[in-house]
């Protein structure tokens, strides 16, 4: 019965409507349109649900935090009156309301563009590591890594005239080919896995991988 | 019946599905096709045991993209998942504590049900906390903050993650390395798959990701799709290869015909 219930069946409801999608996108049925956006508006409302589920995760993990009084637990509390704030000011104001928006420019904006700022920081400390000539191919991404930097400064064009031209090759010839493989051989992996779920060979991501 | 300028693609569907499903069936009856190892997803096991070892907990994701399992990384998040589910199973069987961070919200009960059922089958529920799953955000910046976060307090030994990532890749592998956590981290992504080699310690590219279910679980009809795959790939070299030669000899009737 379990196994019914935790595999086979949402397996099947997955190939259903996976079949559907497939078959909406390729044929020029009304009927199948109009359920293809159906489908989109229930994903958007599963999701909507589901955005309260996950403020119940964090409710929980934080309090469970606070309760036991663990590290910086007084964090916590921050983080809960935040949340609670963002809920009450936009569903009491609306979205749109001057007050959400401070909010989130202040808030959420300024805090975001925090912890994008710390890329600048590690790019540095990842170049670091990957460019060390260990071995050949290291040595190869070392030197086009260079190269590359070099043909990207303005003042590269003044120093040598090949500069550029290298810089350019490279992004267009060897980057280019080895994406474009990249690429076609992950949209094969991808139509695979589909269909390895339609026929419900794939159940590793309804758990227990491994077990066959 | 077809949509104009889909037709070749639906033609390439069908026959690529009828390749991958004979290649299924045919593993099943008959010999089992080989695939080469993937090193990425054979370190699982070392990163787990380590884990173990040094009492530390591993740190596991799907990655972070803002339509969930709606857009088009559904495969990706899929894929993460099946590795997520088999690293659970791992850490039941060794008892090292599991931490997972799904930054999508819809996943939420199918991520907690999947690692109990894992705990559950190598008989070890009571090492299961429920806490230990947890949603920081649907959104990049908060999610990959919450990731920093927990590197930076629980130390894991481990960082698995595998799925569609964006800006925050950098940001999250190298927070991984700061902590000298072990990192296996994949993604179908071009733009973020030089991030994740310079920074993880084993890196899934591409199409290995959407393998990686079918790897672990050694099902001969699973690793047959493999094999189809490969033929299907094989068809799609030699058609660019005509499709290069035709343009070359200035003729476009092969371009023209795959427009249709």
């Amino acid at each position: 019965m379990s196994e019914i219930y935790k595999k086979k069946i949402p397996l099947l409801i997955t190939a259903f409507f996976l079949f559907i999608v497939i078959l909406e996108y390729f044929l020029a049925v009304p009927f199948l349109k109009t359920v293809g956006l159906e489908l989109q508006s229930w994903a958007v409302l599963i999701v909507a649900f589901a955005i309260g589920l996950g403020g119940v995760n964090i409710t929980k993990h934080h309090l469970l935090r606070i309760s036991n009084r663990d590290e910086d637990w007084y964090l916590s509390i921050w983080l809960l009156f935040l949340l609670a704030l963002f809920v009450v000011v936009g569903i009491g104001f609306g979205q749109q309301s001057t007050y959400f928006k401070w909010l989130y420019i202040n808030v959420y904006g300024a805090l975001s563009s925090t912890t994008y700022s710390v890329l600048a920081l590690f790019i540095t400390s990842a170049a670091f590591r990957a460019f060390r000539a260990r071995n050949f191919d290291a040595s190869v991404l070392l030197i086009s890594g260079f190269l590359v930097l070099i043909g990207n400064t303005p003042a590269s064009a003044s120093i040598w005239g090949g500069f550029p031209l290298i810089q350019e090759w490279i992004m267009k010839v060897p980057t280019a080919a080895s994406t474009r493989v990249i690429v076609i051989g992950a949209a094969l992996g991808m139509v695979t896995l589909a269909l390895r779920i339609i026929t419900g060979k794939e159940t590793g991501f309804l758990g227990g991988a491994g077990e066959e | 019946m077809l949509e104009s300028g889909r037709v070749i693609s639906f033609i390439s569907i069908v026959l690529m599905f009828a390749t991958v499903y004979y290649m299924l069936r045919k593993a099943e009856k008959e010999k089992v096709p080989h695939i080469r190892r993937i090193p990425a997803l054979d370190a699982i096991d070392e990163a787990v045991g380590r884990a173990t070892e040094l009492g530390k907990p591993v740190l596991c994701h799907m990655g972070q993209t803002s339509r969930g399992v709606r857009g088009e990384w559904a495969g990706a998040i899929l894929a993460g998942l099946s590795i997520m589910s088999h690293v659970a199973s791992l850490c039941a069987r060794l008892g090292a504590r599991l931490i997972v961070a799904p930054a999508y919200p819809e996943l939420l009960p199918l991520v907690i049900e999947t690692v109990r059922d894992s705990y559950i089958a190598e008989g070890n529920l009571e090492g299961f906390k429920e806490d230990d799953i947890r949603f920081f955000s649907n959104q990049q910046w908060p999610w990959a903050t919450g990731i920093m976060g927990t590197m930076e307090r629980e130390k894991p030994a481990a960082h698995i993650g595998v799925g569609p990532f964006h800006g925050e890749s950098l940001i999250i592998a190298e927070a991984g390395a700061r902590v000298k956590a072990m990192s296996i981290l994949g993604t179908p992504r071009k733009s973020q798959i030089t991030f994740l080699i310079a920074c993880a310690d084993y890196t899934l590219i591409g199409e290995e990701v959407y393998a990686a279910g079918a790897y672990l679980s050694k099902d001969p009809g699973q690793i047959g799709t493999i094999a189809g795959q490969d033929w299907v790939k094989m068809a799609a070299i030699v058609l660019m290869i005509l499709c290069t030669l035709t343009a070359t000899l200035g003729s476009d009737i092969l371009l023209n015909i795959l427009k249709m």
